[in-house]
């Protein structure tokens, strides 16, 4: 069989890619056959589903990439125990949409629907109610995985080789086949409490505080004020709604999806909104829309509304190609988790850096999280702020400048950086062993 | 945050092209002929500018058969790559009137068909990808042939024509392809040789090449001066070239 024609394999944020031969199985047996076949010819395999990671995890500059998204079939729900089984390449969005008319939704999500259950398996995916649920590993019940020579095994949530595919991105084994167990809920809806704080401190003082009354915690950091505005928010804290009698209880795909339109306020089409953005990716024009976020925000005080689950999580899916809108340079993401006695401290930091450096984030998103002890495990007792930042000609120096910073500061803290996002080899540089990070023993 | 891949850069202009592209922060993989040399070379970088991501592939592109294998290796090493740039050239000493038959054979192949092989491999990829830059180090020398070492000229002048070859096949996809006549550059090439004419620094030469090529320029020489000579050459008529045509 002759190898495909090499094709380019970007990355989430289109800095990252490679031009690999790509190989789509779409049965057990076709990627047997395969792995067997490639790992007799000593390549180095690396496994795609959705490409949804930022950085170059589902890319392969050195050999093909086994992309598994053709494997999609959803094998069992049981609607009463909530327990879905799924080959790896179905997507968040296909189990949602599958079980939310019964009542259950994935434990945890990501801002987008479009990952696959193996992705979220071997990159380990957060959301934002890691405090409360942990990760997305730790409501899988059992996967299905294939050894490099196309060996099928599975392998039950407690048993210790579970944590070596956790999270491993597919270093020694490919997930196949994913059972996951979902969670109840008792309506369709969230009741999203919005507000906005001056500075990063009041911030941080927020999250932790409420982190044990609210299911979803996040603050969109605007990093362009200096000063006494350093780090000044607009905060979303969400509980699942409970239900009222004779209300709607918005356990449909319609009615989700009401939140997921095909227009921006009835009118102006999607597709047109993403190409405006791209009139708006520059720092002024960011200035203005970061400012815009937390004035809207202020002016509307602390308001109390509902929002669908899939409106609330999957934020990334409402504006399509939004992404392009960073073309040609692309983008890349900087996530910095750091241990929540020194957050405070490394954030400010991190945020003065960019103003120093003149390169500053277009969007910051902080969460809460909890530690995670197992081996491929990235998250401290802490915080996360996950940068978003143009790649362009001008900014180029200064951005590699910045990340190297960056490398320093989370490996001094005794953080870590999560390599699904890491876009400019941080992991490499900054991943301190876990043994050796004193600050993690809380 | 560029990622490039520099051929031939132990030495040089690909030396100071790989200095100037480290000090920016990008990610430098080169390659070079003698281990030590490419390993020295790479530690040193590293060190003076520790933002910078550099990685070393030792390739000799006098062995055909290592030069598939060396590409793979930088593209692996680099992650992706943004700019391909091939510098390695040879230029022999002759006396000006005898061929000799192993130097031009070696000239024309390090210039031209190793070149060719490379720059070709680099330029399925960027297709594939969409987006990139070639840049090849080619000369004046190969703006017309000469009587002092006409191997050199016409490796030069091959190096010249692949490279507007392959700029014309890739512009649909986004690719630019950079051709650099430098003129005279204090190298090792140019040791021994005195009295040349506006000959640039090596770091000068260097700095020009990098800021022209990241504005992406097609064609061009250091100094600009280089051009109007070539022009002027390009238009003297073959029966005064035979007869007063420099060597």
């Amino acid at each position: 069989m002759s190898a495909p024609p090499p094709e380019f394999v970007p990355g989430f944020g289109l800095y990252n890619f490679s031009v690999s031969e790509v190989h789509r199985p779409a049965t057990r047996e076709e990627l047997a056959a395969l792995l067997c076949r490639l790992s007799s010819e000593g390549r180095p395999v690396v496994f795609r589903g959705a490409g949804q990671s930022y950085g170059p995890v589902n890319t392969n500059p050195a050999g093909p990439v086994v992309d598994l998204s053709r494997m999609s079939r959803v094998v069992s729900f049981d609607a009463r125990s909530g327990l879905l089984r799924a080959e790896a390449g179905a997507t968040l969005g296909d189990v949602w949409r599958l079980a939310v008319g019964d009542g259950w939704w994935p434990a945890v999500v990501t801002g987008t629907m479009k990952v696959t259950l193996g992705g979220c398996v071997a990159a380990n995916t957060h959301g934002k109610n890691h405090w409360r649920r942990g990760s997305f590993v730790d409501h899988v019940v059992e996967v299905v995985v294939a050894g490099r020579d196309g060996a099928m095994r599975t392998i039950r949530a407690d048993d210790p080789a579970f944590r070596s595919v956790a999270g491993a991105f597919g270093a020694t084994d490919a997930v196949v086949e994913v059972a996951l167990q979902l969670k109840r809920i008792e309506t369709g809806f969230l009741d999203v409490e919005g507000f906005c704080l001056p500075d990063l401190a009041a911030t941080l003082d927020c999250l932790d505080a409420r982190k044990d009354d609210r299911e979803y915690l996040v603050a969109w950091v605007d990093c362009f004020p200096r000063g006494a505005s350093l780090g000044r928010s607009a905060v979303h804290l969400a509980n699942h709604a409970k239900r009222a009698a004779g209300e709607d209880g918005g356990l449909s795909v319609a009615a989700q999806e009401k939140e997921l339109p095909d227009k921006v306020a009835g009118l102006v089409p999607k597709a047109l909104v993403a190409r405006a953005l791209g009139l708006f990716t520059f720092d002024l024009g960011m200035r203005f829309v970061n400012l815009g976020k937390f004035l809207a925000g202020r002016a509307a005080g602390k308001h109390r509304y509902r929002q669908t689950l899939a409106g609330f999580n999957f934020l990334l899916d409402a504006l399509p190609n939004w992404r392009n809108a960073y073309l040609p340079g692309g983008f890349i993401q900087y996530q910095l988790f750091v241990p929540k006695e020194r957050a405070l401290s490394v954030l400010t930091e991190a945020i003065r850096l960019q103003h120093r450096l003149g390169v500053v984030s277009y969007l910051g998103v902080l969460k809460r999280h909890r530690l995670d002890p197992s081996p491929n495990g990235y998250t401290p007792d802490g915080f996360s702020l996950a940068l978003d930042f143009p790649v362009t000609r001008a900014n180029s120096s200064r951005l590699v400048a910045l990340c190297r910073r960056y490398d320093a500061l989370v490996r001094e803290a005794g953080g870590r950086v999560y390599r699904a996002k890491d876009c400019v080899g941080s992991w490499e540089r900054s991943g301190p062993p876990r043994s050796s990070c004193p600050a993690r023993t809380s | 945050m560029k990622r490039i891949i520099l051929v031939g850069a132990t030495d040089g202009i690909g030396r100071a092209l790989a200095a100037q592209w480290a000090g920016r922060g990008c990610w430098v993989t080169l390659t070079g002929r003698t281990p030590s040399k490419v390993e020295a070379l790479a530690a040193d970088l590293k060190a003076r500018y520790p933002d910078a991501t550099v990685n070393g592939v030792v390739c000799d592109l006098r062995d055909r058969a290592r030069l598939e294998p060396a590409f793979a290796e930088a593209i692996a090493k680099t992650g992706h790559c943004d700019l391909f740039v091939y510098v390695a050239g040879v230029l022999k000493e002759t006396d000006g009137e005898t061929s000799v038959g192993a130097d031009d054979a070696e000239m024309l192949d390090v210039n031209c068909v190793s070149a060719a092989v490379m720059l070709g491999l680099a330029a399925n990829y960027f297709r594939a990808a969409g987006r990139g830059q070639i840049v090849g180090i080619s000369s004046i020398a190969g703006d017309r042939g000469r009587k002092g070492n006409p191997a050199y000229n016409a490796s030069k002048a091959a190096m010249t024509t692949f490279l507007e070859g392959l700029r014309n096949r890739l512009h649909p996809f986004g690719v630019k392809v950079t051709t650099v006549k430098p003129g005279f550059v204090a190298t090792k090439m140019m040791a021994g040789r005195t009295g040349l004419p506006w000959t640039a620094p090596v770091e000068v030469a260097a700095r020009t090449i990098a800021r022209r090529v990241e504005r992406g320029d097609e064609v061009f020489y250091v100094y600009r001066r280089w051009g109007l000579l070539g022009l002027a050459l390009h238009h003297v008529p073959r029966f005064v070239f035979k007869r007063f045509g420099p060597a």
